[in-house]
């Protein structure tokens, strides 16, 4: 690993250090950042100590795993179907796992504890886990994963659009449309206890895959000329793809473009390198997300604006700007 | 001294017999050339020999130890293969492209020694892409390509190296390159298969020759025996002439027969 990377990776990390901190200093009530810091480890029950342990900190923690986990499975799936296009969605977990929490709203179990709603949106994600990984334990092409991953995304979008649909009252609708357009206001420790696990293993397993990724830039048939088991690596990325991010997306709801974005923005910083991309995107998402979450809060005089609009707002704009600037190196 | 074979292969994409009982062998310090028309079979004898696809019957033998269909990876240090038309997806520097030929050495945790540094600067040295080290490979041009992959076979440093057409789209400079190349690595004990379509420059590098047609081993042995009038007719459907000089035998097509 040469210097450039080294000083890339340590500059991300100051950053989501620095994302951290603002996310834990920003909110309505106007506590500062040494004040939040001493509370988190003190007890008593301040009214400070308990904005900095039960709404500032589980925000800030969410931030930087989800966007983490959207973060790194958008660069897996982008090298494992080796196509700058895919995201962490593509495999279908995302919907399946929005699913599952828009049902906890539309039986009414979402209100009898707050764990039921991110429960849930597990189940939905296990369900989609569980269909994915059947259909690569198949030995499918990477071709037939994506388009069963699109079938299955399909299906659980139009689940939920049935479920508001038959929504049945105006406030559950509002409810879910709410829930589907993605936030990290409101959660508790009780969420980062539910997905922070299903989120580490997800990222660890999808670290552990840089090489054989690497490997992968040359096609699947060189790769395992190289001594890859494609096969295994398949599995691996699927598992720790769903895992993670059907457990960030059961706590947030659907977040869009980290994913996408994020791997694309520092792939040229990396040389190319999938495997380099990994931890540089994790902590490049991470850095995101915390951030895009402190422009919310900032940005909200009116009603809460959305972090999920906010980051496809922001992103998309950016995106297109990046893509023309950048048009004449895709071939 | 290794051999690497396949005996009486038989093998089918969606239904249609590609391979018919095809047996083949190649053996340490001997270049063999497959040759044979479009669609004779070559490039997937050659996958399935890799396991990189299913047989219908029959086995591939790395001297004792069977390779199985999915197993390949196991032999990565050993036997290296060289696709078709092979690339890189990613933008990646020609010195990463090539340290990827080490990773059978490597692993997935171990970083790259001085060997392994050594080795891929001998390969690239090997391929005349040294002065493309650090330049981005899909920038370059498609003989350039070519011979930046053929760097990442060698940088393995292996027992068997099966290339598809490695010298499709080189110039004739870099054609004789890459034979001596080959030749060089053949002479240091390693064994190849390099299938191609040029007879001449496959008559002159290689020990010995087989003729793949509709599938079949139809001919096998000395380019002699192997690109004889009878042979060229039946396989490609062709008349050459022949011509020997003090470099070897020239087989120039001159005429398609007509049936």
């Amino acid at each position: 690993m040469n210097t450039g990377i080294s000083t890339l990776l340590i500059g991300l990390s100051l950053a989501v250090l620095i994302g951290f901190l603002a996310s834990l200093s920003v909110g309505p009530v106007g506590i500062g950042t040494w004040t939040v810091l001493s509370s988190i480890f003190s007890g008593g029950s301040d009214v400070a100590v308990i904005i900095a342990q039960e709404i500032r900190l589980p925000r800030a923690l969410l931030g930087a795993a989800i966007g983490a986990t959207l973060g790194i499975s958008g660069a897996a799936m982008q090298g494992y179907v080796r196509n700058p296009l895919a995201e962490p969605g593509l495999i279908g977990v995302s919907a399946s796992a929005a699913l599952g929490a828009v049902l906890t709203i539309y039986f009414g179990l979402s209100t009898l504890y707050i764990w039921t709603l991110p429960l849930g949106g597990m189940i939905g994600a296990s369900v989609g886990v569980m269909i994915m990984v059947i259909i690569a334990g198949r030995g499918s092409s990477t071709l037939t994963l994506i388009l069963a991953g699109v079938a299955v995304s399909t299906l659980a979008g139009a689940l939920t659009s049935l479920a508001l649909n038959l929504a049945p009252n105006p406030f559950a609708a509002v409810e879910i449309i709410f829930w589907l357009l993605g936030s990290l206001a409101n959660r508790s420790m009780e969420h980062v206890w539910l997905a922070g696990p299903f989120m580490l293993i997800g990222i660890a397993l999808i670290l552990f895959v840089g090489k054989p990724l690497d490997a992968l830039s040359l096609g699947e048939d060189t790769a395992s000329t190289l001594g890859i088991n494609v096969r295994r690596i398949r599995m691996q990325i699927i598992v720790g793809v769903t895992v993670s991010v059907g457990a960030a997306t059961a706590v947030a709801g659907a977040i869009g473009f980290v994913g996408l974005v994020v791997p694309h923005l520092l792939r040229p910083l990396v040389g190319h390198r999938p495997s380099l991309l990994l931890p540089t995107s994790a902590l490049g998402g991470a850095v995101l997300l915390l951030f895009s979450d402190v422009a919310v809060r900032l940005l909200s005089f009116g009603p809460e604006l959305k972090l999920g609009v906010f980051t496809a707002l922001v992103g998309s704009p950016f995106f297109l700007w990046l893509v023309l600037k950048l048009r004449h190196q895709y071939i | 001294m290794s051999i690497l074979s396949a005996q009486q292969l038989n093998v089918s994409i969606s239904g249609n017999r590609i391979v018919s009982d095809a047996s083949f062998s190649v053996s340490s310090g001997e270049i063999v050339a497959l040759i044979g028309p479009n669609g004779a079979g070559k490039t997937t004898l050659l996958k399935a020999m890799m396991g990189l696809i299913k047989v219908e019957s029959g086995n591939i033998y790395y001297d004792s130890m069977e390779i199985r269909f999915n197993q390949q990876y196991q032999f990565a240090r050993y036997i290296a293969y060289l696709e078709q038309n092979s690339r890189s997806y990613w933008a990646l520097s020609v010195e990463s492209i090539v340290m990827l030929g080490r990773l059978p050495h490597l692993g997935r945790w171990k970083r790259p020694s001085a060997e392994d540094h050594q080795s891929v600067r001998n390969a690239m040295e090997a391929c005349d892409v040294m002065q493309f080290a650090d330049r981005v490979v899909t920038t370059l041009s498609g003989g350039e390509q070519a011979r930046v992959m053929l760097a990442r076979t060698l940088a393995t440093n292996p027992h068997f190296l099966l290339a598809d057409e490695p010298v499709a789209g080189l110039d004739p400079a870099h054609q004789l390159d890459v034979m001596d190349k080959l030749r060089d690595l053949a002479d240091s004990g390693a064994g190849i298969v390099v299938v191609m379509h040029d007879l001449t420059l496959a008559s002159r590098y290689c020990d010995r020759m087989t003729l793949l047609f509709e599938g079949r081993v139809t001919a096998d042995g000395s380019s002699e025996n192997v690109l004889s009038e009878r042979h060229l007719a039946t396989a490609y459907g062709i008349q050459a002439v022949y011509h020997d000089s003090d470099h070897g035998k020239f087989v120039i097509p001159v005429r398609r027969l007509k049936e």
